[in-house]
């Protein structure tokens, strides 16, 4: 990088330092506004417009109901509460355990592993198989008669009925989220972990502090912002799971696994009642903004 | 909306040109697209079509059978010109009428009636008028393992109607099998806890089809009758006579792997049967009835319909009849995937390569087939609300196969339907305001 | 990271092996189970599923035909249209993301906070809910069957936006005011401060990228179901008739389909590990 500062004079008169300093101020926001126009019209054209358009669909207005009315309806409709109360348990679960996995994982993986590179590859491959397939190898695997219960059966432990049961299939779910996205969060954590400079755990051994110390003392705190990247985005990416239940348990049984992202898709999709299907991803997007609302409160070190 | 496609033009244009795009076909000719959920089944008889007459050429854009619903709302209900022709469910068809979706072509009904046998016309007529053409037709029969019966020393059930069983005499044979052991279940169903497969059990145990009134608006999915089939099922799966937790789609490798004795499938099972190499001899009789219940069976399958948006709507009609009523087209689009047309002379031809796949197992098969639809065949109930009938049954028949109660599935299920149905009405009502 | 391991490090790295093999092959097996099965002919997966066996993992017979097959479909074609469209989408949306994740980590200007959340409130909003109104302007524009119409979704993509910027923050903010001083502009700032800095959340960012596109299935359906430029999710798609599943040709296209991601994984990981903490620019 070649250096070719100016020569300034030492003592700026108060004036000249607030022209130069508005000038300066100037060109930032200017850059600003250059650097943030691409990313800020392709979310204004093809999110932002899009979403109102979608949820204006939820109030309907010019006619003879009420603009209120499909909300009315939802919240008449015990398979929405349902819906609701199913996503939030499968939240409060899958949340933490896939966000402690990765953490572990690329603490493990960013050990002087012989051929690390691709353990770390094997794990992160599951979300390279698309979704549609990879949810019908697990509906084979987890049948009843299928290989997970074979294996269980063949060990003298007792079978399980991953997709019979309402409370097993939500499980069963769960597993098979965290199987696709334990890998995938961990890649960003094995990234913020070398990005924190190797000189702290030197200084830290030489101090005699144990891996349990240096973790504690500086991983976590060296990798707060990846991880409250990781912590919103998993977070606002298991609110919207659909497809593997999709394929897996069509929501049930009994409710069991009726996600509201399905919920909605099944009101927007298959029986073509968008109006519906708006208001209630409306309510599903009030609890995820609640939600990461609080995230970004919560987690310690938040920005200025 | 207009404001907000004005402002998105502005913006995606200047992104299009610096993404040169790459738009299909151009030129001279005219290409008719065909939106349908059969991956290859129609390139015989587009390639037929484009033949004879140039210029024309037939696009076939195939999505999967399970988004072919909400792909179809998608973008006809946006008003997309570019979809000249549309496969149509019968069930969803008053729907997709209601909608504006499609053309009506009552005109052409005496060419239908020269072609096509009476209860294929009426799977596509709606208020006594005629909007697709029907193609294809369906039927279930009893599958079963010959061998495995032999050695169990139990009589294999006959091919013609005569014979048919009662599902009382099929499920004592199942229950002895699954309990010697020489198989792991006793009966799997192709279509098992759809409404298409279990509507004939339900009617010949004496309940009515589910939905009835003004329109088939009015769910009747609680009564005694229902509650009656509904344990019967249940106590199917409890018993281990059927498999809980396979997937329909995995029902005709069940039983053509050896594991299950028997097997409740359409016509489109002999082929993926006689494909593999089953262990042993198999066969299949007709679908059974209750004792003391009147015989019934499924019927209707895909047809195809004008798209009411489409810019080329004559000939897109040329094409659908000749897909649907001309009888080599109608052979031609029954040749890949080989299901059952209704042209009759068509319907002859495949019956003769059905004979051809499976020659020992299909003694009778056209004469049975065609004695079902004439006298045996309910439709599904036609109601606008039908994609909301099924979805909702086919969960709760899901439900009971999984052991939930079934007093209480049905319940439910009975009251979701009525608020859902209320819903549509409400809906309707709306939109007629709107018009 | 030139430095040599230390005994303690190497005999750490080799208990943590220990832990980590048994985990990848975890990870794997259901996929290795998925390729077993694309070797067997149709009605072998189902054969030996129950009672589990060593027949339920080892094949009777091998045969590549499934692959040979699905390579000879509108399977490939629609694999290399993934590809082309996951290119574009990763390099074109990186562009997009890293601009914008540097200008609200390290440009100071008012309204830096209700721009973020926008960006974040975009991602919070699922695309499927919006697909429906989205691809009928698509199709007004013309953009139905054509690439940009596949890519074009993918660019506005508030996700790598927010992960460059949290990666961005971490950098010294010294660094940025040192090159300021030096009279390099804003953009210099980032090209030739940030960017030779940022190489791992960068492929992190291109990762989101590639993994929305490689996914997508609802959208491609919705806006390019036209042979010509059909993806490989959708195309997948066509072995799951209503007649029945060819699971054998399904698990092989899913495979293939696999496949690219794992050898561009492989191929990058050096640069994921290539880290620059170790340059002593981060104190």
């Amino acid at each position: 990088m070649t250096t070719t500062t100016t020569a300034r004079p030492r003592h700026d008169a108060p004036a000249q330092r607030a022209r130069r300093g508005s000038t300066a101020r100037r060109e930032t926001w200017g850059s600003a506004a250059l650097l943030l126009l691409p990313a800020v019209a392709l979310l204004l054209v093809l999110r932002i417009i899009p979403t109102f358009a979608a949820l204006s669909e939820a109030v309907p207005l010019g006619s003879e109901r009420s603009p209120w009315s499909n909300f009315a309806y939802i919240f008449s409709d015990p398979s929405f509460w349902n819906a609701v109360r199913v996503t939030l348990i499968f939240s409060i679960i899958v949340n933490p355990l896939q966000i402690a996995l990765a953490l572990a994982l690329a603490v493990l993986l960013t050990k002087r592993i012989p051929a690390v590179g691709l353990w770390r590859t094997l794990i992160l491959l599951p979300i390279a198989v698309p979704q549609a397939v990879s949810a019908i190898i697990w509906l084979v695997l987890l049948r009843p008669d299928g290989p997970l219960n074979g294996i269980a059966t063949s060990l003298g432990l007792p079978t399980v009925p991953w997709l019979t049961d309402p409370t097993w299939a939500l499980a069963s779910i769960i597993i098979v989220c965290s199987w696709v996205g334990v890998g995938y969060w961990m890649t960003f954590l094995v990234t913020g972990i070398k990005e924190i400079p190797l000189s702290l755990y030197e200084a830290s051994a030489l101090d005699g502090a144990g891996s349990w110390r240096q973790f504690w003392s500086i991983t976590l705190p060296g990798l707060r912002r990846p991880l409250l990247f990781v912590l919103v985005a998993d977070t606002v990416s298991n609110f919207l799971v659909f497809a593997p239940v999709r394929i897996l348990t069509r929501g049930g049984p009994q409710g069991g696994t009726d996600l509201l992202m399905y919920n909605i898709s099944e009101r927007a999709y298959t029986l073509g009642d968008t109006q519906a299907a708006s208001a209630a991803t409306l309510v599903l997007v009030l609890i995820v903004v609640a939600v990461v609302t609080v995230q970004f409160r919560l987690l310690p070190g938040r920005e200025d | 909306m207009r404001w907000a496609r004005a402002s998105v033009a502005t913006v995606v244009v200047s992104a299009v040109v610096a993404l040169s795009g790459c738009q299909t076909g151009d030129g001279d000719e005219v290409t008719l697209t065909f939106l349908n959920p059969h991956a290859g089944a129609y390139e015989p008889v587009a390639e037929a079509f484009e033949e004879a007459n140039p210029g024309v050429r037939i696009e076939l854009q195939s999505v999967p059978f399970e988004q072919m619903v909400e792909q179809t709302q998608a973008r006809l209900s946006s008003g997309d010109t570019t979809i000249d022709i549309v496969s149509v469910d019968p069930p969803r068809l008053a729907n997709m009428v209601e909608q504006g979706f499609l053309t009506d072509e009552s005109e052409f009904l005496p060419k239908m009636r020269a072609n096509v046998t009476e209860v294929a016309i009426s799977s596509i007529t709606v208020d006594d008028r005629q909007w697709a053409y029907p193609l294809w037709t369906s039927d279930n029969f009893l599958f079963f393992n010959r061998t495995v019966l032999e050695q169990a020393g139990l009589p294999a059930p006959g091919p013609t109607s005569a014979d048919r069983l009662t599902w009382e005499q099929v499920l004592e044979m199942a229950r002895t099998l699954v309990e010697s052991g020489a198989v792991r279940y006793g009966l799997g169903m192709d279509q098992v806890d759809r409404y298409y497969a279990l509507q004939p059990l339900l009617e010949s145990m004496g309940a009515g089809p589910g939905l009835e009134g003004d329109e088939n608006l009015t769910p009747a999915v609680d009564t005694p009758q229902w509650l009656a089939f509904g344990e019967w099922y249940g106590a199917l799966y409890a018993d281990a006579i059927g498999p809980r937790g396979v997937d329909p789609a995995q029902m005709v490798d069940l039983f053509r792997s050896g594991q299950s004795a028997f097997l409740v499938g359409g016509a489109s099972a002999i082929g993926r049967i006689a494909d593999g190499d089953f262990p042993g001899e198999w066969g299949m009789a007709p679908h059974p009835y209750f004792e003391g219940g009147p015989i019934v069976t499924p019927t209707d399958s895909w047809a195809i319909g004008v798209s009411a948006t489409s810019e080329h709507q004559d000939l897109a009609r040329e094409f659908v009849q000749f897909a649907t009523l001309d009888p080599r087209g109608a052979e031609l689009a029954s040749s890949v995937n080989t299901l059952p047309p209704v042209q009759t002379e068509a319907f002859d031809s495949y019956v003769d390569h059905i004979r051809q796949l499976a020659p020992q197992q299909t003694v009778g098969f056209g004469d049975l087939f065609l004695e079902d639809t004439a006298e045996h065949s309910r439709h599904r109930p036609t109601s606008v609300g039908y994609v909301q009938f099924e979805s909702e049954m086919n969960t709760a028949f899901g439900d009971i196969r999984n052991g939930a109660d079934v007093e209480r599935v049905l319940a439910d299920a009975q009251s979701a339907l009525e608020l859902q149905l209320d819903r549509l009405r409400e809906l309707s009502l709306d939109a007629e305001e709107n018009e | 990271m030139a430095d040599a391991p230390t005994r303690r490090e190497v005999a750490s790295g080799r208990r943590a092996l220990l832990l980590a093999v048994p985990i990848a092959a975890l990870s794997m097996a259901p996929l290795v189970w998925a390729t077993i099965s694309s070797l067997r002919p149709g009605e072998e997966i189902f054969r030996y599923l129950s009672p589990f066996s060593w027949r339920t993992v080892i094949p009777e017979s091998v045969s590549l035909d499934n692959f040979v097959s699905v390579l000879q479909s509108s399977f490939a074609p629609a694999l290399m249209n993934s590809v082309i469209v996951a290119f574009l989408s990763v390099t074109l949306g990186l562009v997009v993301a890293a601009l914008a994740g540097f200008a609200l980590a390290v440009l100071p200007f008012p309204g830096r906070g209700a721009v973020f959340a926008f960006m974040v409130v975009c991602f919070l909003v699922p695309f499927e809910a919006i697909a429906i109104p989205l691809s009928s302007t698509f199709r007004d524009l013309g953009l139905a069957n054509t690439y940009a119409g596949l890519v074009l979704p993918a660019l506005g993509n508030g996700l790598s936006i927010f992960l460059l910027r949290q990666f961005f923050m971490g950098v010294p903010a010294s660094l940025a005011e040192a090159g300021r001083l030096d009279g390099l502009s804003w953009t210099g700032v980032f090209r030739r401060i940030y960017l030779p800095l940022s190489r791992g959340p960068l492929i992190g960012a291109g990762l989101i990228l590639f993994v929305f596109q490689w996914q997508s299935f609802l959208w491609p359906l919705l806006i390019a179901p036209a042979p010509g430029v059909r993806v490989a999710p959708v195309a997948i798609a066509d072995f799951a008739q209503e007649t029945g599943v060819d699971y054998g040709q399904m698990f092989a296209a899913a495979i293939l389909t696999a496949a690219i991601p794992l050898i561009l994984l492989l191929a990058f990981q050096r640069h994921f590990t290539g880290s620059t903490a170790s340059s002593g620019s981060k104190e």
